[in-house]
C-alpha cells in the first residue's frame, strides 16, 4: 500500500550559486559554490552523504552525459551518483529521487544538485539543438518557450481575452526570485504589467 | 486513341513584384527597367522542384492515396538531387502504388517536359497510364535579365487511352546542338548568348522547321491551329513564329511573363494546362518545346474536355498569389547572397539515412496508424493504440493522412528557434477522422491565422543540411 513521503524526510540544508553571466566559471565551479553553502547550512560533512542525484537538462552544451560531472566536480566519496534529465523539470526530479532514497530507508542523507551552464553557445537563451535522430525527422521547429506558449491562446480565451493567469504567475515567480540577495536584476523588478505587454 | 486525360498546375503563392528588382539594380543596368512590369512566382524557402511537383500532381489527379499509374515521369533542370531519383520522392509523397511503378527523371534541356510527354504517350500507346510532372525552381544572378524573367512553378499532365481530353494527332522531334544558353556541371547559374541571335537563328528557324514537318505529315495547316504553345522568355517570339507558320494571332498562348515568369522546363506544361482550361471540343493544340532542337506535339481536344473536374488549375493559382515586395527575402530564400543566419542555424541537421528509411511512411507519405481493434487513428504510428480504452498492441494499419483536413488546436509564432522565414509557426493540429500531431505551419497569414483555423497538409522542405548537401522533407499545415 502506497504511503507517500509525508513526514519522513527533512531538508537539512540548501545552497545556490549567485545569478549572473558567470563567464569565469565552469559548471564545476557553480556546483561547488552551491554545495559549499548547502553543506554549511546543513551542518554535515561531505563524507556523511550516501547517495547523490545530478540534474542537467541540456548536457550536450555543457557537461555531457552521465553523472560523472557531479561526482568529480564535488569530489564526492565512493557513493552512487545518478544523472537525471527530464527537460526543465530535471531539477525537481533529482530532488524527488533524493527524497525517495531517504524515505525508503535506502540511506539517511542524500544530495540533489541541479546545474546548467548554457552560456558557452555564443548567443543568449536556450541552445538550438537536435531533438534526436528520429524526432528531428518530424518534430516541429520548436523552442522550449515556444512550446510553453502553445497554452497561451487557450488561456487567453479562458481569461476574457487576456493571458493574465500566465503573466500573473510569471510576475510572482520573478518577484520571489528578486527577493533573494543572490539575484541582481539590472532593470529593477518587473510587474505583471510588463508581461501583459510582452509578445507571446 | 491516346492523349491527355487530366492536367493540373501549381504556382507558389509568393509573387515577387518585378519593380523591386529593378529598383535595386537599375543603377547598374538601367535596361532592367524595361522588364519591370508585373510579378513572378517564387518559391518560399521550404518549396523546391520536388514539393511543387507533388502539388501539381495533386492538382491534376487529386491526392487520393493508392493511385496506380504505370509510370511517373518528372521533368526539370533544377532537380534537388543529382543522384537520388527525385521522382521516387514525389511518388512516395503522393502515396502512389509504388510496387509496380516506373519512375524517371528527365532533365538537361528546356524541352525535357515535351520529351517526357512523348515518352509518356508511348507508354499510353502501349495501353497503360502515365503521368508527367514538370517542375522548376530557377535561380538567376542578381541584376541579370534572367532574374527578371524566370519564375518558379510546376504542371502535371496525365496520359492514357480512356477519357481522353486531348487526343494526340501527331508529333515530331528534331535534335540540334543550338546552345542559346547552358549550365555546366556544378554551376549555379545559366550562361546565355545574345537574344537576337537566339531569336533569329534559334526560335525563328528551328521551331518552324519542326512544326512544318509535323503539319505536313498530319495534313494540317497553320491556320487550323486554335492554341499555339511556345514557351520562351522572349516576349515577342511566339507571335513572330506563329506569323511565320500562318498561325492566327489569337491562337498564341500567353507566356505568363508578367504573372508567373518563365518556369523553365515546366513552362510548356504550365502553358498547356492554362490553355486547355480555355479549349473547346475540336480545337487543335500545337505544343512546341525548344531546347537543343525541338519537340512538337499536336493534340485535338475532345468532347470530354468539358467534363474535366478541375483542381485550382493555372487560373486558380494565378489568382491565389500574394504580392511580395521584399527583394532581399527573395534573394535569401534562393541562397543568392551570403547571409548571416546566426549561430542558431548551425545546429546539426544530418540526414540519418537508415532512420529516414524506417520513418519514410510518416515523413514521405504522411501515413498514420488506425487501430484494427477499435478504429482509433494516431500519427505517428506506434505499436500501441493511443486510445486509453483500447491500448491494443500491434493492431495498427497504415492510415494515409496527407489528404486529411485539420484544425489548429494550439500554435506559437516562435522567434527564438531558427527559421529561414521567422517567426516559425508550429502547433497542434487535430484531424477530421481522428489523430493529432504537433507540426510546422507554412504560408501563414498572421491576420487570419488562429486557433480553429482549418488547414490542409502539404509536402515541404523541413531542413536543409548545407554541410552534407542534403535536404529533408516533411508535411506542414497550411491554412485552407
Amino acid at each position: 500500500m502506497a504511503s507517500g513521503i509525508k513526514d519522513k524526510v527533512v531538508i537539512l540544508g540548501a545552497g545556490c550559486s549567485k545569478f549572473g553571466e558567470r563567464w569565469d566559471c565552469e559548471p564545476a565551479d557553480l556546483m561547488a559554490e552551491a554545495f559549499e553553502e548547502c553543506i554549511a547550512d546543513a551542518g554535515i560533512e561531505k563524507s556523511q552523504i550516501e547517495a547523490a542525484w545530478q540534474s542537467t537538462g541540456v548536457d550536450a552544451f555543457s557537461v555531457g552525459p552521465g553523472a560523472m560531472p557531479l561526482s568529480m566536480g564535488l569530489r564526492l566519496p565512493d557513493i552512487p551518483v545518478t544523472k537525471i534529465e527530464n527537460y526543465c523539470a530535471s531539477g525537481t526530479e533529482a530532488f524527488r529521487a533524493a527524497t525517495y532514497a531517504v524515505a525508503s530507508g535506502a540511506c539517511d542523507i542524500a544530495l540533489a544538485v541541479g546545474f546548467e551552464k548554457l552560456k558557452d553557445t555564443g548567443y543568449g537563451g536556450l541552445p538550438q539543438r537536435s531533438r534526436g535522430v528520429a524526432n528531428d525527422l518530424y518534430y516541429p521547429n520548436l523552442s522550449a518557450p515556444g512550446m510553453f506558449a502553445q497554452a497561451l491562446g487557450n488561456f487567453r480565451r479562458g481569461n476574457n481575452g487576456t493571458g493574465s493567469t500566465i503573466t500573473d504567475t510569471t510576475a510572482i515567480e520573478q518577484a520571489n526570485g528578486l527577493s533573494d540577495q543572490r539575484c541582481k536584476e539590472p532593470q529593477g523588478p518587473l510587474t505583471a504589467c510588463h508581461y501583459h505587454g510582452a509578445s507571446a | 486513341m491516346v492523349g491527355i486525360t487530366a492536367y493540373g498546375a501549381y504556382l507558389p503563392r509568393m509573387r515577387l513584384q518585378k519593380q523591386v528588382i529593378a529598383d535595386a539594380n537599375a543603377w547598374f543596368d538601367p535596361g532592367l527597367k524595361g522588364l519591370a512590369k508585373g510579378e513572378k512566382a517564387i518559391c518560399n524557402w521550404d518549396e523546391d522542384t520536388i514539393t511543387m511537383a507533388v502539388e501539381a500532381y495533386q492538382d491534376c489527379l487529386g491526392n487520393k492515396p493508392g493511385q496506380a499509374p504505370a509510370a511517373l515521369l518528372l521533368a526539370s533542370t533544377t532537380l534537388p538531387f543529382s543522384d537520388r531519383q527525385n521522382s521516387v520522392v514525389v511518388a512516395e509523397a503522393l502515396n502512389l502504388e509504388t510496387s509496380n511503378l516506373r519512375t524517371m527523371d528527365i532533365t538537361c534541356s528546356q524541352r525535357a517536359a515535351t520529351s517526357g510527354l512523348l515518352s509518356a504517350l508511348d507508354i499510353a500507346a502501349a495501353g497503360k497510364e502515365a503521368v508527367l510532372v514538370a517542375s522548376e525552381h530557377r535561380r538567376a544572378k542578381c541584376a541579370s535579365r534572367e532574374e527578371m524573367l524566370y519564375g518558379d512553378g510546376a504542371a502535371a499532365v496525365a496520359v492514357g487511352g480512356d477519357n481522353v481530353l486531348a487526343e494526340l494527332v501527331a508529333s515530331h522531334s528534331q535534335a540540334v546542338d543550338f546552345v542559346d544558353h547552358y549550365r555546366g556541371e556544378g554551376e549555379d547559374f545559366d550562361y546565355g548568348w545574345e537574344e537576337r541571335w537566339v531569336r533569329d537563328e534559334g526560335y525563328m528557324k528551328i521551331v518552324p522547321n519542326a512544326v512544318n514537318a509535323l503539319l505536313s505529315n498530319a495534313g494540317v495547316s497553320g491556320g487550323d491551329i486554335a492554341h499555339f504553345i511556345l514557351p520562351t522568355d522572349q516576349g515577342r517570339v511566339p507571335a513572330m513564329v506563329a506569323k511565320k507558320l500562318g498561325i492566327k494571332g489569337e491562337a498564341v498562348a500567353d507566356n505568363l511573363l508578367q504573372s508567373v515568369g518563365i518556369t523553365g522546363a515546366a513552362h510548356v506544361m504550365l502553358l498547356l494546362a492554362h490553355r486547355l482550361e480555355q479549349a473547346s471540343p475540336g480545337d487543335l493544340v500545337l505544343v512546341a518545346g525548344f531546347g537543343q532542337g525541338c519537340d512538337v506535339l499536336l493534340f485535338k481536344v475532345t468532347d470530354a474536355i468539358s467534363q474535366q473536374a478541375l483542381g485550382k488549375g493555372v487560373s486558380g493559382h494565378l489568382s491565389n498569389g500574394r504580392p511580395e515586395t521584399n527583394y532581399n527575402k527573395y534573394q535569401s530564400f534562393n541562397n543568392l547572397l551570403e547571409k548571416e543566419l546566426g549561430k542558431r542555424s548551425e545546429v546539426n541537421k544530418q540526414g540519418y539515412l537508415s532512420a529516414m528509411y524506417r520513418a519514410r511512411g510518416l515523413t514521405n507519405s504522411f501515413l498514420g496508424g488506425k487501430c484494427s481493434a477499435c478504429g482509433t487513428v494516431q500519427i505517428p504510428k506506434h505499436k500501441y493504440c493511443v486510445n486509453p480504452e483500447c491500448g491494443a498492441y500491434d493492431t495498427q494499419v497504415d492510415h494515409p493522412m496527407a489528404g486529411a483536413q485539420g484544425t489548429v488546436a494550439t500554435w506559437t509564432a516562435d522567434t527564438l528557434t531558427f527559421d529561414y522565414n521567422p517567426p516559425a509557426y508550429f502547433g497542434m493540429v487535430t484531424f477530421e477522422g481522428g489523430g493529432r500531431i504537433m507540426m510546422d505551419m507554412s504560408e501563414v497569414d498572421a491576420e487570419t491565422f488562429d486557433t480553429g483555423s482549418k488547414v490542409s497538409m502539404h509536402f515541404r522542405l523541413k531542413q536543409i543540411d548545407d554541410q552534407a548537401g542534403f535536404r529533408k522533407y516533411f508535411w506542414k499545415a497550411i491554412q485552407v
